[in-house]
Parts: C-alpha cells; structure tokens; sequence
C-alpha cells in the first residue's frame, strides 16, 4: 500500500532535540573532540574507536571515523564540515547517505539543547525511479509476476 | 506515457532474462545478501552482481544497508521505504543523544571526583 508522503518526508526532513544538564561549552567539546565523539556516535551498540576518529573541524574539513557493531564488521561514517560557528552551530554533510545535518547548541538557564535538523535522502529515493515508486502502487511484486507469467 | 507504465515497461524488460527471474523469485519468499542469491548460479559473483544492478534500476528490488550486510529485497512501494528510512535516521540520532547524555554525565562525575 502507498502511504502518504508529505513534502517534508520526500525531503528526509526532521528534527529531533534534547536537553542535556551540562553546559554548552562541554557539549560543543563532545561533538568537536575525537575522545568525545567516539564516545557517544555510534549510539547504543555500536562502538566507535578512538584511533579511528580524525576530524578537521571547521568549514570545509573533514571527519571520518569507523563504526564497529556488535558482530565486530565495520562501517566507515564520513563527512564535510559546512559551517562551524561555535559554540552554537555545526553544519555537516554526509555525501554517502545523501544528507546535511544542523547541530544548534543552545543555553537553557544552566543547561544546553540540543536540536539535530537533517534534510536528505540517498540516492535510491531520487530521480525517475523513485518518483515512479512513489507514483505507482504495487501492492505486492506477485502481482506483476503474476502479469508477467499469464503475458 | 505515466510513470507508473514507464515503471512497468524496465520491470518487464528486467524479468525477460531468466536468471534475473530466479533471483526475483528467491527474493519473493524474503531477503538475501548477494552471496546467498549466487549459491545456486554458476555464474560468478561479479555476473550476479550485475543483474542485481539491473533489477534495482528497474524498481524491482533494492538493496536495504543493514548494521551488518546489504541484504536485497523486494521493493513493494517506495513511500514506505521512505518513511522508514526516516524513523531509522531519527532513532540513529535519538540513541546518539542517550549515548551523550551518559557519556556526559559520566565527564561530570569525573570531573568531580577529582
């Protein structure tokens, strides 16, 4: 079945925030320093080597760094810096999955909000294909089996 | 011509070669990685490879990146596969967020012990 999308959704676009009780300089460090970052990247799960992780942060440079799941394969994460502006704002790309991503850092009395803007999806999702994807509505690939073996 | 007959006419031409048939059959009683739709070919990985490729530029399948393989799939409607894609990126970021918020606490309960 077709589920509605809306222009934001064909746009990858969210947002996702959070407070955190520390204060902004020490969450603009996690984000900036490679003992930090690979701390906490990966998510639950997934660890991130230290040694792995090099980032140039300002506008322009790069990071990159190895993401390690629990059956112990590896997956690179790599990106570009757009905008560094601290200690409120960090601008990124990631060409790989086809998405930018804006960290905004901002004081809440003693404590920090963080809001994560990403805008993008990979490739499968744009151009012709896709747009037929989402034009057409096959419920189940059967049903075009099933056309093709009665054709 | 609509997109949707478009669509159809590349899903046609892809199924008219019978080892891309076989692997859109495999792929209807569920996923497999690439290795697993070259087991029963003598053809090479490389070939499989190949028509792989043509089937996702036909819309018939695509190519789901999991924590640990790529498996193929079906693909049933592309709207769908978007919606998930998106809660899949803002869960990535909610648990990013959960692991900072422990690891900070963590910095902090350091930092004050010392």
């Amino acid at each position: 079945m077709s589920a509605p999308t809306n222009k934001d959704d064909r746009r990858g676009e969210f947002t996702v925030s959070r407070v955190v009780d520390v204060p902004r300089d020490l969450v603009w460090q996690a984000f900036t320093e490679p003992e930090h970052l690979a701390a906490f990247w990966g998510g639950p799960g997934i660890t991130v080597p230290v040694e792995s992780v090099t980032m140039d942060v300002r506008p322009g440079g790069r990071f990159e760094l190895k993401m390690v799941v629990p059956d112990g394969a590896e997956y690179p994460n790599r990106g570009e810096y757009v905008e560094v502006d601290k200690p409120g704002r960090i601008v990124f790309t990631e060409p790989d999955a086809g998405i930018t991503a804006t960290i905004t850092f901002a004081e809440v009395e003693d404590k920090t909000e963080v809001t994560i803007h990403q805008v993008g999806v990979p490739e499968r999702f744009l151009g012709p294909e896709a747009e037929a994807g989402f034009a057409a509505t096959f419920d189940k690939l059967e049903a075009l089996l099933e056309r093709w073996t009665d054709g | 011509m609509t997109l949707t007959q478009e669509r159809l006419d590349a899903a046609f031409s892809a199924l008219a070669d019978p080892t891309r048939r076989a692997i859109v059959t495999r792929l209807s009683m569920g996923e497999a990685t690439v290795k697993e739709l070259a087991e029963p070919f003598t053809i090479s990985l490389q070939a499989v490879s190949k028509h792989i490729r043509v089937l996702e530029r036909s819309g018939l399948i695509n190519q789901r990146v999991d924590a640990q393989r790529r498996p193929c799939r079906l693909k049933i409607d592309t709207a769908d596969e978007l919606i998930k894609w998106i809660t899949e990126q803002k869960q990535r970021w909610e648990g990013r967020l959960d692991a900072l918020e422990a690891h900070l606490e963590q910095v902090q309960a350091e930092e004050s012990s010392e």
